[in-house]
């Protein structure tokens, strides 16, 4: 076996960027292991790239320009629209309730890019902490905290929030968390029946600058009712049929309007 | 596909690098709608099947360079919107807001041709040869500006980063 060579500082860096052939890698992990400063290196540089992309990764989903958009489509409504629209259009878009001006004609590629993030983020932090047993949410309510835990949202949000009561479908509020939407904060509202069964109300500012009707989508078994109301984005979610899902929704819109 | 289909497919990097590059959410717009337009007027030099992101990336280095001569000033003289580091601030980042922070000032205080390849390629996952292409300068050049701007990074968010001026 032939000795292996020194590895130098560019291959340090060529490493951390993914500049390197196979050869080279293993190579080099196994000089890292045997030399923890540069193993601290690497990791330090890493550590930058995830450093950046916190600080500026929200630039993503920034409204764009005035005129970008007609300069790039000709007018400014188009027929481009990203796949998982068009997706979501043809099987899972219902308009429900009494919809009055949907307003599908005036959809433009970056609301449906903004839509996109604020759902995904929606269907996320519902599958992650809905089901996480040991703490499912930052703040509980069981000692009468409810007002503490809507101004600590409701300033972080940067809104106004309540906490709609689905008493009455025999959901009671658990508590909240805060959550990173792409850098935005958003609120993460848990509620749970007497079954242990858990919806979860996902709200932060709006993400379109109009009121919507509910919209729903459905990803593996969750289904998502979300629409917006004034200076609010909602979304609600929960793994049950969608009519049932359907009535908490406007539980929630009714609790929140009124 | 159609490149404007393709320009529009890469805005919110084009959006990201922007903001990465002025720092200044209106200064970014305005680089956004000059990029466009000069990439629109332009199109029919781009080469089907080239990278369109680094064409435009391309495009936005040399106007905001052109820009920042013209202005006679450094490109980091207007400090983070503050609306956004509060924000920035609130958010439940992985790292904890502070070293985001500190990161954000680290990148201010590095010289402007350490700070533009370290950008592309940590923030933007350019290639060395991609980022040479951008910046019209030798892959050997992208490289040890790379070293010594994450380096002097290093350095900063382990010593600390020296103040800026006007830090909320």
């Amino acid at each position: 076996m032939t000795e292996p060579r020194t590895i130098a500082e560019s291959d340090l860096h060529a490493y951390v960027d993914g500049e390197l052939d196979a050869l080279t890698l293993t190579e080099i992990e196994r000089w890292l292991a045997e030399h923890p400063e540069d193993a601290a290196k690497v990791h330090s540089f890493m550590l930058q790239k995830r450093l950046m992309h916190q600080v500026f990764d929200e630039g993503l989903d920034a409204p764009w320009p005035a005129g970008v958009e007609e300069m790039l489509t000709g007018e400014p409504r188009h027929a481009w629209w990203p796949g998982w629209t068009k997706i979501a259009a043809t099987i899972l878009l219902l308009v429900v309730g009494g919809a009055t001006g949907w307003g599908f004609t005036t959809f433009s590629a970056q609301q449906a890019h903004a839509e996109k993030t604020f759902v995904e983020s929606a269907l996320n932090a519902h599958a992650v902490y809905s089901h996480d047993t040991q703490r499912p949410v930052e703040f509980t309510i069981d000692s009468g905290q409810e007002k503490l835990l809507l101004d600590w949202l409701s300033a972080r949000v940067g809104e106004e929030l309540m906490t709609p009561n689905l008493a009455g479908a025999g959901f009671a509020l658990m508590g909240g968390r805060l959550v990173a939407d792409k850098g935005m904060p958003a609120a993460l509202l848990m509620y749970q029946d007497g079954n242990g069964k858990r919806v979860t109300l996902y709200c932060r500012k709006a993400f379109e600058d109009k009121d919507s009707t509910f919209k729903v989508i459905s990803e593996h078994d969750m289904v998502a009712f979300y629409w917006t109301d004034g200076p609010l984005s909602y979304a609600l979610t929960g793994e049950m049929p969608r009519g049932d899902l359907l009535y908490l929704a406007q539980m929630v819109y009714k609790d929140i309007d009124s | 596909m159609d490149k404007r289909t393709a320009i529009v497919e890469q805005m919110p990097h084009l959006m990201r690098y922007a903001r990465a590059l002025t720092r200044d959410a209106v200064a970014a717009d305005d680089l956004v709608q000059d990029c466009v337009q000069r990439a629109l007027s332009r199109l029919n030099l781009f080469e089907a099947g080239t990278n369109m992101r680094a064409w435009l990336f391309t495009i936005m280095h040399n106007i905001h360079a052109q820009d920042m001569r013209q202005l006679g000033r450094r490109p980091r003289a207007v400090p983070l919107d503050n609306e956004l580091e509060e924000r920035r601030g609130t958010a439940a980042t992985q790292e904890g807001s502070l070293a985001v922070r500190d990161m954000a000032r680290a990148l201010d205080h590095l010289p402007d041709e350490q700070r533009d390849v370290v950008l592309l390629v940590c923030l933007e996952d350019m290639s060395y040869a991609k980022t040479a292409e951008i910046l019209d300068v030798p892959v050997g050049t992208v490289m040890s500006r790379l070293a010594r701007g994450r380096e002097r990074l290093r350095k900063m968010m382990d010593e600390g980063v020296p103040a800026l001026r006007s830090v909320k």
